[in-house]
């Protein structure tokens, strides 16, 4: 420890010395008072010695409590891992430490907060002042600027300096600096902030779990979709079970500490149903260990439906090929027909041929048709006063001499009163054929025991709230349960050669045209009722 | 005496093209509109080979092939398959052929031939 100068702090607590001294003086005084009036020279000296001593003793009586506090400052002032500066009443500097000085430069007799803080008045909630106030230790964070203009963030001790009566005259205020801290402390928020916002920005459902599998924390999705499960189970909570999955992902990355995936469907608290992949990941502690699980899940909802419209699609195209392939057949026969009955001579023949010609041409044209009424190139053509009960009359009387003899009675019943109104009448055509020529193909695929005829019924009726609607049923093999909500969906059909095979996205399309609704009733073994609803234009 | 064959399919036109073919290289025909008639007329004896679609209405073609290939009087007929769908190849044990439609009829008149002789 280099020698220090005491003096500052000496002269700040110079007040009181001043009467000790005259203390002693008075005993000086006093005792050579004494000893002249006994006087006789021994005594005096006698009384002068005993003065000294006791001054002498009183001196270091009175002092040692304040001496003590000098010295132990002086010895530790410059040692202190921290700025120090020892100030007054008016908060004005009296004396500083070496790291002091280093970072802030001489700033003696200036007041604190415009020597370091560069501050115009007092700090708020100034420790200084307080322990002026109260004579204890006060501490708080204060931001100081150093020489170079260097931001410094401290933590402010104060310690007062007591006169010998107790007083405050003075207060050292000891500053950490715990920039690196504080600093780390911001980037350490930030991070948490970012990993927050990401956690909650993220478009999958996210989790953590501990090893009992229970959820510590979940992010907004996840919370919104299977509602604030933290700190509950994940197996009760997300999958309503009440013991942990069989091959549960998490309990595997606990053990081996690596990614799982795999692919789940989980209902949402709304009811929806979602097929998800879910990674489970390890978060790994200081020694390397799992200390939980991170469980991401992606929803895939939308590529299943991507997926299964594209195995769709394939079906169709399969559907399609076949179905064209029919026809070509057709076609080729109608020709080879012609040929050998022009080469025979044979006239019936020839009219027997080009009907095949004819018929399959058509039904190329009608399949032809229907796909472009699936596709958007045909765009409705609505015309004022169009019949509904003249086209369903119209479809009757077309497959009518089409199915005869087939064993297949086509009926129509039509209300009189329904009115014309604002239709597509060619989409109307096509609607009610293609609900016909499925019902039609139905009939003849249906193998039923015990059914001795078929019949098909196709309605025109004025329905509720001015609307009309169309029926056609039919007393075929009605739809087997397992296909009842892939109707629409399942959008080619393979079976039958009176249908077009997009049947029913057409009568779908149409009616949406119009804006109606299309529905229907099935009963297995008994037939099939499909219900147009088309509201007034 | 020519050969008799059962053309059966779901599609008339079809059925008409392969009868005059074959009837005009000699062959007796007979046709049927699904696996059912075809088993009926199959049962009545007399064929020699069968032409059969596969996707057919009430009885299709592997239903009417797994009904004959179990009677011992009819499990010898031999069968072409004629049809459109993707799984033909495939859909019986042993046919004498299998042909996509719309078939190559030069070559189908050939494995006719082939299989019970000309007509």
């Amino acid at each position: 420890v280099r020698p220090v100068d005491r003096k500052p702090i000496a002269v700040a607590l110079a007040g009181d010395e001043r009467w000790v001294f005259v203390y002693i003086l008075c005993v000086l005084l006093i005792s050579a008072g004494v000893g002249i009036a006994v006087g006789h020279v021994p005594g005096w000296m006698l009384g002068s010695a005993l003065a000294v001593t006791l001054s002498l003793a009183s001196y270091f009586m009175f002092l040692t409590p304040r001496r003590r506090q000098i010295r132990t400052y002086a010895r530790w002032r410059d040692v202190m891992p921290c700025y120090l500066s020892v100030q007054d009443r008016d908060l004005r500097i009296i004396d500083t430490n070496d790291l002091f000085r280093r970072e802030f430069g001489n700033r003696v007799g200036e007041r604190c907060f415009e020597a370091y803080k560069n501050k115009d008045g007092r700090c708020p909630d100034c420790p200084v002042l307080m322990t002026f106030e109260d004579g204890q230790g006060h501490s708080g964070e204060e931001t100081v600027v150093g020489k170079g203009g260097t931001i410094h963030h401290v933590v402010v001790t104060s310690a007062p300096l007591k006169d010998d009566h107790g007083d405050v005259v003075a207060v050292v205020e000891m500053s950490m600096d715990v920039t690196e801290i504080t600093n780390l402390r911001r980037e350490l928020d930030q991070s948490r902030r970012d990993y927050k916002e990401l956690f909650g920005s993220v478009p999958c459902y996210i989790c953590v779990l501990d090893r009992d599998l229970r959820i510590s924390e979940a992010n907004d999705l996840y919370v919104r979709g299977f509602g604030d499960v933290r700190g509950s189970l994940c197996y009760e909570a997300c999958k309503g079970r009440d013991s942990p999955c069989n091959d549960c992902l998490v309990a595997k990355t606990f053990k081996d500490g690596r990614m799982h995936t795999s692919e789940e469907t989980l209902t949402t608290r709304d009811g929806r149903q979602m097929n998800l992949v879910v990674h489970s990941m390890p978060v790994l502690d200081d020694t390397g260990e799992v200390r939980s699980v991170l469980e991401v899940f992606t929803d895939i909802t939308e590529v299943k439906n991507l997926q299964r419209q594209l195995t769709l699609m394939g079906r169709a195209v399969t559907g399609m090929a076949h179905r064209i392939k029919n026809l070509l057949m057709g076609l080729e026969g109608g020709i080879f027909v012609v040929n050998t009955g022009m080469e025979d001579d044979d006239k019936d023949a020839v009219a027997q041929g080009w009907e095949m010609v004819e018929r399959n041409v058509n039904r190329v044209t009608r399949m032809v048709k229907d796909l472009l009424y699936c596709s958007k190139e045909r765009r409705p053509e609505f015309e004022e006063g169009v019949s509904p009960i003249e086209i369903a009359r119209d479809v009757h009387d077309l497959y009518s001499t089409r199915i005869s003899g087939e064993g297949i009675a086509l009926n129509v019943e039509v209300e009189d009163d329904v009115p014309p109104g604002f239709y597509d009448p060619e989409g109307i055509h096509s609607l009610l054929s293609n609900l016909v020529s499925n019902a039609i193909d139905a009939c003849r695929f249906d193998a039923t025991e015990g059914k001795e005829s078929h019949n098909i019924t196709i309605r025109c009726l004025k329905g509720n709230a001015d609307t009309t609607v169309f029926e056609v049923e039919d007393n075929g093999p009605g739809i087997p349960e397992e296909d009842v909500d892939r109707v629409f969906e399942d959008f080619f059909s393979t079976k039958g050669t009176e249908g077009t095979g997009v049947g029913l996205l057409v009568v779908q399309k149409i009616a949406q045209e119009h804006g109606g609704t299309v529905t229907f009733d099935s009963s297995p073994g008994e037939g099939t009722r499909f219900t147009v609803t088309i509201p007034p234009a | 005496m020519s050969a008799k064959i059962l053309i059966v399919d779901d599609e008339a036109d079809i059925r008409l093209y392969l009868s005059k073919a074959l009837e005009k290289e000699g062959y007796e025909t007979v046709v049927a509109a699904n696996g059912m008639e075809a088993l009926e007329i199959a049962r009545n004896g007399g064929i020699d080979l069968v032409s059969l679609d596969l996707e057919m209405p009430r009885q299709t073609g592997t239903d009417f092939y797994r009904r004959i290939s179990k009677d011992k009087d009819l499990k010898d007929i031999p069968i072409i398959v004629v049809s459109g769908l993707a799984g033909r190849d495939v859909a019986l044990k042993e046919p004498v052929a299998v042909f996509d439609k719309p078939i190559d009829l030069d070559r189908f008149i050939e494995v006719v031939e082939e299989t019970v002789g000309e007509g």
